[in-house]
C-alpha cells in the first residue's frame, strides 16, 4: 500500500514541481553559504593583509574580526531563514499534496 | 526540561550568582603530590557542580531500561530540547578550552576554527538533516547502505566512525587531563587514567537519555559561564572592544599579529584544507547524525538544527572576547605561569585561567566543572557512537548478518564503551601537547573525507554504486589516515622524527578530493547488474527522502 501511494505521490505534477522549488531554494542558501565561507578561506589564503587591515586609521580592530563575526551571524541567519520558509510554505504544500493522493 | 534536572541546574546557577557576589580570594593548600599550592574553593566548587551533573545522570539513566532507550532516548524528545543536546554535544572541550587556547597563542588563526566550526550547520540544515531523518533509523550508515549492499557499506561507515571518534577522544582526554592536572597538581597520566575510567563508568550506566538530559543542562551551563567569562572581560575594559584589542596586541610577543591571519596557517594549502575540512566536516560526524534520529520526523528534526546553530553561533561569538580576554589577563601575569615561566596547564588552559582572573578561584571551580560536564558529556556522546558502530554495523550487519538478538548487541556494545575508552586513554598520553580545537579539526578532517562524501552522494547521485561508495570512502578514508600519520603533528611531534613527510598539517584538501574523485570513477566504471539496480531504486530512496513517507519512528523496536 505505501509502495503504490509513494508511487502516485512521485508522479504528483504538483509533488513534482514542490520538490524542486523546495530543493532550488536548499540548494541556493548552500550555495550562498558556501560561497561566503570560501571567500573568507580565499582572503586567509591568498590575501592575508586584506584582512589585516584596521578598520579604521587608529583602530585596533582588523577587518577580519568583524568579517568573521558577519560569517557566523551569516550562519544564524541562513538557518532562520530557510526554517521560516519550509514551515510556512513547503510543509503545507507536502501535507496537502499527500493527503490528496491518498483519497 | 524534567523536574529533577531542572532543579539540578537551578542549583548550579543559584551557585553561580553565590560565585559573582563572593569577592575573589584564593585559599590554597599544600599537597604531597603537587609542588604547586592547590586552590581548595575551587576544588569544593569544582565537586559541588560535578555532582549536580553527575546526579542528573544517574536519575535519567534509572529511566533508561529498555534496549532501544540506551540509544535512541525512546522518541520523546522535540525540537529545541534536541537543539540544545546538539549544542551540547557539539561545544566539546575542543570548542571552549581549544578556541581559547588557540586564540591565546596566535591571535585571529584560533578563530578560523570558530567561523568554520559553525559553516558546516547550515549544510546540514539545507541538504542533510531532513532526508536523513527520513532514511534513516539509528546511524547514519542506514542512509549510506539505503539502497547500497548492506556488509561493505556498513564496514565503511563503522571504520570512518570510529576513525573520527578516535581522533575527537583524544582531545576530550587531553583537554580532561590538564584540566584535572591544573585543579588538583595530578600528574598527567594519573589524570588522563581517571578520566577515562569515570567516561567509561558514565557511559555504562547513562545510555543516550542520560546523555540527552546532560547535554541540555550541560549546553545551558557552559552557555551561562561563557557569557559570565566575557561579560566580566567586557566590563573590564568598558565595553570598548578597541581597548580590548588595543590592550591584547600591546600584551601579545606577536603584537599586531594577533589580529591578522598567518599565525596558525600562512600557506594557502593549509588555509584551503583547514577549511574544507571544517565546513564539511560537520555533516560526516556520527555522533551529531545520530541526534537526528532521536526526534519524530523531519520537521522536528530542521527545528533542532536551527535552535543548536543559534546556540553553538552565539557560543562562537563568545569566544572571539573570551580568547583575546585570556591575551589581556593571562599574558603577564605571573599566577599563572610556573616557574620555568610555562603556562601552568599548557597551551589548553588559558580559558580556566581566565575564569580564575575575571571571578576568582569560585568561578575557576565552576568553569572547570562545566569544562569537565562537558568533556565527560561529548565523551559519551562520542562512545555511544562508536559503540553502535562496532554493535550494530559491524557485529550485528555485518558479523552476524543480521541475525543477532538486541541482548546480543547491547552486550557488545558494552565491551565496546570499555574498550573504546581503554583506547582513548592510550592515545590521550601519546597526544599531550597538542591543542585541542587542532585535534578535533582532524576529526573533522576524518569525517570529511569518509562519511561525508559517501553520506552525501548516496542522498544525492543517482549512479553512486556500492563499489564506488567502498573503494572512494576507503580511499578517502585511508589518505586522512596516511597524511595525518606522515604529518609533522605525529611524525615529527610523536614519532620524533626531524622533518615531516607530508609538510602540511591539514590533510582534508587532498583526502576529500581523493574520495570524491575515488567514488566517480568507481560508480562510473560499475557496469554490473547490481549498480543498475541501485541506480533504479534510487527513484523510491529520493521519494522517501522527501516526503517521509515509510520513515521509521524515532524508536520501532
Amino acid at each position: 500500500m505505501d509502495q503504490d501511494l509513494i508511487k502516485r505521490i512521485g508522479d504528483h505534477p504538483a509533488f513534482r514541481d514542490l520538490v524542486r522549488r523546495r530543493s532550488r531554494f536548499a540548494w541556493r542558501l548552500s550555495m550562498t553559504m558556501v560561497i561566503a565561507y570560501f571567500t573568507f578561506i580565499g582572503l586567509i589564503a591568498f590575501a592575508p593583509q586584506v584582512l589585516a587591515e584596521p578598520i579604521s586609521r587608529d583602530s585596533a580592530i582588523s577587518i577580519g574580526l568583524p568579517v568573521s563575526l558577519a560569517l557566523i551571524v551569516l550562519s544564524i541567519v541562513l538557518t532562520g531563514v530557510y526554517m521560516h520558509r519550509a514551515n510556512r510554505t513547503f510543509d503545507d504544500l507536502d501535507r496537502r499534496i499527500i493527503d490528496e493522493t491518498k483519497e | 526540561m524534567t523536574g529533577r534536572s531542572l532543579r539540578a541546574f537551578a542549583l548550579s546557577s543559584g551557585l553561580s550568582a553565590l560565585l559573582i557576589a563572593a569577592p575573589a580570594q584564593a585559599r590554597t593548600i599544600q599537597v604531597p603530590w603537587s609542588d604547586r599550592p592547590l586552590d581548595l574553593r575551587a576544588i569544593i566548587v569544582f565537586f559541588v557542580v560535578l555532582l549536580a551533573a553527575l546526579a542528573v545522570t544517574h536519575w535519567a539513566s534509572r529511566r533508561s531500561r529498555s534496549a532501544a532507550d540506551f540509544y535512541a532516548s525512546g522518541g520523546g524528545i522535540m525540537g529545541l530540547q534536541n537543539g540544545l543536546a546538539i549544542a551540547g554535544d557539539f561545544m566539546s572541550a575542543a570548542s571552549f578550552l581549544g578556541i581559547a587556547g588557540l586564540v591565546f597563542a596566535v591571535g585571529f588563526d584560533g578563530l578560523i576554527y570558530s567561523v568554520g566550526f559553525l559553516a558546516g550547520w547550515p549544510i546540514v540544515l539545507f541538504l542533510v538533516a531532513e532526508r536523513l531523518r527520513n532514511l534513516g533509523k539509528y546511524t547514519f550508515a542506514d542512509v549510506a547502505s539505503y539502497r547500497l549492499r548492506q556488509v561493505p557499506v556498513r564496514c565503511l561507515s563503522a571504520c570512518g566512525s570510529l576513525t573520527v571518534v578516535a581522533f575527537y577522544l583524544i582531545a576530550q582526554m587531553v583537554g580532561a587531563g590538564k584540566l584535572i592536572e591544573l585543579l588538583f597538581g595530578l600528574p598527567y597520566e594519573g589524570a588522563v587514567g581517571a578520566v577515562g575510567i569515570l567516561m567509561i563508568i558514565y557511559v555504562m550506566f547513562g545510555g543516550m537519555v542520560a546523555t540527552t538530559s546532560v547535554q541540555v543542562v550541560k549546553a545551558v551551563l557552559l552557555l551561562s559561564g561563557a557569557t559570565f567569562m566575557a561579560a566580566a572581560v567586557l566590563w573590564l575594559v568598558r565595553f570598548d572592544l578597541d581597548a580590548l584589542f588595543g590592550r591584547a596586541i600591546a600584551a601579545h610577543p606577536h603584537g599586531a599579529g594577533i589580529v591578522a591571519p598567518g599565525g596558525l596557517v600562512s600557506d594557502p594549502v593549509s588555509a584551503i584544507s583547514l577549511g574544507v575540512a571544517l565546513m564539511f566536516g560537520t555533516a560526516g560526524l556520527p555522533h551529531i547524525l545520530m541526534r537526528f534520529f532521536t526526534v519524530s520526523d523531519a520537521r522536528q528534526a530542521r527545528r533542532s538544527v536551527v535552535f543548536a546553530t543559534s546556540f553553538i553561533g552565539y557560543f562562537y561569538i563568545l569566544t572571539f572576547i573570551i580568547g583575546f580576554g585570556a591575551i589581556v589577563l593571562v599574558t603577564n601575569n605571573p599566577a599563572f605561569y610556573d616557574a620555568a615561566a610555562r603556562l601552568i596547564g599548557g597551551g589548553n588552559m588559558p580559558a580556566l585561567h581566565l575564569a580564575n582572573a575575571t571571578g576568582g578561584s569560585l568561578f575557576l571551580g565552576f568553569i572547570a566543572a562545566v569544562a569537565l560536564a562537558t568533556i565527560l558529556a561529548v565523551v559519551a556522546g562520542l562512545t555511544l557512537a562508536g559503540a553502535f558502530a562496532i554493535s550494530h554495523d559491524l557485529y550485528a550487519s555485518v558479523l552476524r548478518r543480521g541475525q543477532a538478538t538486541r541482548r546480543e548487541e547491547l552486550r557488545i556494545s558494552r565491551f565496546a564503551t570499555v574498550a573504546l575508552g581503554l583506547v582513548a586513554i592510550g592515545l590521550g598520553l601519546v597526544f599531550e601537547d597538542q591543542n585541542i580545537a587542532f585535534m578535533v579539526g582532524l576529526a573533522f578532517a576524518v569525517a570529511a573525507s569518509a562519511n561525508f562524501p559517501v553520506l552525501f552522494l548516496a542522498m544525492f547521485w543517482r549512479r553512486l554504486t556500492t563499489r564506488g561508495a567502498v573503494y572512494g570512502g576507503f580511499l578517502g578514508l585511508g589518505t586522512a589516515i596516511v597524511l595525518v600519520i606522515l604529518s609533522p603533528t605525529v611524525w615529527v611531534s610523536v614519532f620524533g622524527n626531524a622533518q615531516a613527510i607530508f609538510p602540511y598539517q591539514y590533510p582534508a584538501l587532498f583526502s576529500v578530493a581523493v574520495a570524491f574523485l575515488g567514488i566517480w570513477v568507481f560508480s562510473i566504471t560499475d557496469r554490473s547488474a547490481a549498480a543498475a539496480a541501485e541506480a533504479r531504486a534510487f527513484e523510491a530512496q529520493f521519494l522517501r527522502s522527501e516526503t517521509g513517507i515509510g520513515a521509521d519512528g524515532a524508536v520501532s523496536y
